[in-house]
């Protein structure tokens, strides 16, 4: 007998079944196999003008010793920087580091430029990054920059109408093409056409006159855009011929640093001179000025921040001796030409054995034959915490000089210091020639980390917050004067016997009628002796003399409602009767009379 | 009789307060997360052992923020703070540190060895009242929850003993010996509420903060345009009045120094 084919539907559904229940899995294997590094760029295409960010995020479990990546030949780019950040998550009971290096990458070459495979090993395993491709094209400036080591392109000609240098104070200009003999006449121009990117460019306005002025003209300043100004725009004052004029000539200097590359407008300077009464206001507009900014040429050494300009650095300290936890001041001046209120701060050392304090830098600059001069000056203090010679290390600052379009460094020499011990410290050697030696610290440190406790405890508030705290302060309070209370209330009822008769004479009849009620016998005999009982107690009489008609006095004495003294007298003749007279011994009215007198005792205390 | 079982039932009532304020202490050492935090702590122990302090302080101040307490967690952290070069902020911590653990010799010898590692020396010519000096010492030795229960403890005893010594006979042994036991029991009361007294008073007179910023102007009003007074550095220990927007009130020790800083160069000691 043939098995029975399946029908092909069935195998579809079996196989989607199949493909359902794997699919978790396939995902879970997917997610396991996740690289713990990634590489990603801002950005697919760009020209040689921009840069290219390279982020490399790195997943660990272990941030104790997180590995660093390893970049592979990046061909046709120079890394001009990097940085490194670490981001440390405790969710329950992981924790998850990640490690996120960032490269600024300059593409020298054009088209398709591939960053190969990141690697990075973890656990003894190796895991890499996928190649990353990105576009490079032409900018619109120079051509792309050599790589390192290659000279970089020099600066291209200055545009017509554009000084290749800086005029001095005393050089005067010619007025530009445009010039025709006019009255009034403005013009526009930069020192450079072609700056690096913060190397200083001054850009001069000049205004030529030769007619006469009724007031003060009003001028407006280009916005710049894509500038970092320095300052007031400075004013030079001369007098030229041209055209067969005399003309004063104003001239206005503003500096200039590019923080843009690329091609940049500077816009048109305006100068309204107001009319008179024959001719109204007249505005006059420069030319606008175009520039192209450069990048920065590649092959930056270590510690270069982008300063530009031509710079010396020097450090001196106040002493050079000094004592342990006793600050000295160390000044460090950056001086020289350029940008100095944006110039980037010194590397600061490492200084083991010093403890460092920064304060605010101060910078002076002025304008100097057409030149942004000036210096940086920052105090720091230090305080040594360890005794011995010393010495303040030496400091270097990377600059690109933009005369000669090359890095270069400033260093200063390290300083030399003794720190003697101070008025907390031990000396550091043994006294010699002595046959004890003391065990004597050398260098306070502080004393090391604790052990983790077996349990760590939530912020909670001080028990003193507590209103549990407070109410146990008063239940003992409150306890003792209940105590102290009701103990003065006993010795009361001790030392007045009548008081405490008088007050426990109803308690002592309920009770004796309770008893009667259940015993049952004698219940005439028992409501009578019940009810005079109680009487005598409350009254405070002897029971012997308590007669009918004593006991009739005794309660229209105590203001005793008549009607209730009738009762009273009513339900003792009631008992003696029961009591006495053969043939009243009824038990249901016995009974009866145990009622009424338990509701007449009730209603005598009221009154008594 | 019934004196003695009244007795008995205040002194329960008293011993069971007693017994829930002691419980409410020791509930908060038991947490569920707990064990969690003990493994973040063992691994920010390891990265201060390794020498990445700044990532060692970043896993205790998670710890923190998560709303753990503890005066290890604390002195570490401290720790980490110090040996990067932050005294202010390891002043901080160890004062947290000190609050709750104030007997511990490592905290101390550290907390010192921070101090002088600060530039300001403030003079002190006032040093307050007695009682001021006295809940100093007591805050030195003390913590404030060891104080309240001591407190109450002794508050309690003393209502015990008032309450037997009343029910002792007259001129007997044991209410004699009562008597003087009644007598030491009040003197620790009144030492241990004067301690607790000043403890709280010092503690509701503003609180406490360090500078943190590595030098800080501090001016005569809240804002950079005032005039600056004089100059604070890390480290330095103040005494914050008020906040107003952006910029904190602050008095140096003594108070006859004050002046307003920017919130961001100073932090307050949590509890203080």
């Amino acid at each position: 007998m043939r098995p029975k084919a399946k029908h092909p539907a069935v195998k579809y559904l079996l196989a989607i079944l199949l493909a359902t229940l794997l699919f978790p899995f396939i995902g879970l294997g997917t997610a396991l196999a996740q690289s713990p590094i990634r590489a990603e760029v801002d950005r697919a295409v760009l020209s040689t003008d921009e840069m290219l960010t390279l982020t490399v995020t790195l997943d660990t479990s272990s941030i104790l010793d997180s590995p660093n990546p390893l970049l592979p030949d990046l061909e046709g780019f120079q890394v001009v920087g990097s940085n490194v950040s670490t981001q440390i998550q405790i969710i329950g009971t992981d924790i998850l580091a990640q490690a996120v290096h960032v490269y600024l990458l300059q593409p020298y070459q054009t088209g398709d430029l591939t960053i190969g495979p990141i690697s990075v090993t973890l656990g003894g395993q190796t895991y890499s990054t996928q190649p990353v491709t990105v576009h490079v094209t032409q900018g619109a400036g120079n051509a792309p920059a050599a790589p390192a080591g290659q000279v970089p392109a020099a600066p291209a000609a200055p545009q017509p109408g554009a000084a290749s240098q800086a005029a001095s104070p005393e050089q005067v200009a010619s007025p530009g093409a445009g010039f025709a003999g006019q009255d009034f006449y403005v013009e526009a121009e930069v020192d450079l056409a072609t700056p690096y990117v913060g190397q200083q460019v001054v850009h001069t306005f000049r205004f030529y006159r030769a007619g006469g002025l009724w007031s003060q003209p009003q001028y407006q300043a280009p916005t710049f855009t894509g500038f970092w100004t320095e300052g007031q725009p400075e004013q030079h004052e001369y007098r030229v011929q041209a055209a067969g004029r005399t003309y004063d000539v104003v001239e206005l200097r503003t500096m200039l640093f590019p923080s843009v590359m690329g091609p940049v407008t500077i816009d048109p300077a305006q100068l309204t001179i107001p009319g008179d009464f024959f001719s109204p206001d007249q505005t006059l507009q420069t030319q606008p000025v175009e520039l192209h900014v450069q990048p920065l040429p590649p092959g930056a050494p270590t510690g270069f921040n982008g300063a530009v300009g031509r710079y010396s650095l020097s450090s001196s300290l106040d002493s050079s001796q000094g004592t342990v936890g006793e600050p000295l001041a160390w000044h460090v001046t950056l001086s020289g030409q350029g940008n100095l209120t944006a110039a980037p701060d010194p590397t600061w050392p490492e200084m083991p054995g010093w403890r460092e304090f920064d304060n605010q830098a101060t910078v002076q600059t002025e304008v100097r034959d057409g030149q942004m001069v000036g210096s940086r000056t920052y105090e720091r203090l230090l305080v040594p915490t360890v005794e011995g010679e010393s010495a303040i290390p030496a400091l270097e600052y990377v600059y690109l000089n933009p005369q000669t379009g090359q890095y270069e460094i400033s260093r200063t020499e390290p300083i030399p210091v003794s720190i003697a011990p101070g008025a907390a410290s031990v000396p550091a050697n043994p006294p010699a020639g002595g046959q004890e030696e003391a065990v004597e610290q050398a260098v306070s440190d502080i004393r090391h980390l604790k052990q983790v406790p077996a349990q760590l405890s939530m912020a909670d508030q001080p028990v003193t917050r507590s209103t549990v705290y407070w109410a146990a302060w008063a239940v003992p309070a409150l306890g003792a004067l209940g105590y102290f209370t009701w103990q003065r209330r006993q010795r009361h009822r001790e030392n007045n016997a009548n008081l405490a008769r008088s007050s426990q004479a109803r308690k002592k009849a309920r009770a004796a009628l309770a008893r009667a009620r259940r015993e049952g016998a004698n219940a005439y005999g028992a409501a009578g002796q019940i009810l005079i009982t109680y009487l005598s107690d409350k009254l405070d009489r002897p029971l012997a003399g308590l007669t009918h008609q004593a006991l009739a006095e005794c309660l229209a004495e105590r203001g005793v409602d008549a009607g209730l003294a009738e009762q009273a007298e009513t339900v003792l003749v009631s008992s003696e009767m029961g009591r006495f007279a053969p043939g009243a011994d009824d038990p249901g009215y016995a009974k009866s009379l145990l009622l009424k007198v338990g509701t007449l005792i009730d209603a005598l205390e009221k009154v008594l | 009789m019934k004196r003695i079982a009244l007795i008995t039932l205040i002194t329960l009532i008293m011993l069971a307060l007693l017994a829930v304020n002691g419980s409410l202490l020791l509930a908060r050492a038991a947490t569920p997360a707990a064990d969690a935090a003990a493994g973040a702590m063992h691994t920010a122990n390891g990265l201060y052992e390794s020498g990445q302090f700044g990532q060692a302080a970043q896993v205790y101040e998670q710890l923190v923020g998560q709303g753990y307490v503890d005066s290890a967690l604390f002195y570490n952290l401290g720790n980490a703070y110090y040996k990067q070069g932050d005294p202010g902020r390891a002043i901080i911590n160890y004062r947290q540190a000190q609050q709750l653990a104030p007997r511990d010799p490592d905290i101390k010898a550290n907390l010192a060895l921070a101090r002088a590692q600060t530039v300001d020396r403030v003079e002190v010519a006032d040093n307050g009242g007695l009682l001021t000096q006295f809940g100093e010492a007591m805050q030195s030795r003390f913590a404030l929850d060891e104080l309240a229960m001591a407190a109450l403890g002794a508050w309690v005893l003393f209502v015990f003993l008032l309450l037997l010594t009343g029910t002792a006979k007259a001129g007997g042994r044991w209410r004699k010996g009562l008597q003087y036991s009644l007598v030491a029991v009040t003197v620790v009361l009144v030492v241990s509420v004067l301690a607790l007294g000043s403890f709280l008073d010092l503690g509701s007179g503003g609180s406490e903060g360090v500078i943190v910023a590595p030098v800080v102007e501090v001016t005569s009003g809240p804002g950079a345009q005032y005039v600056t007074a004089f100059s604070l550095h890390n480290g330095a220990e103040v005494s914050l009045i008020e906040t107003r927007g952006s910029w904190v009130r602050l008095a140096l020790p003594g108070g006859e120094l004050e002046g307003w800083v920017p919130g961001s160069a100073v932090e307050a000691i949590a509890g203080s």
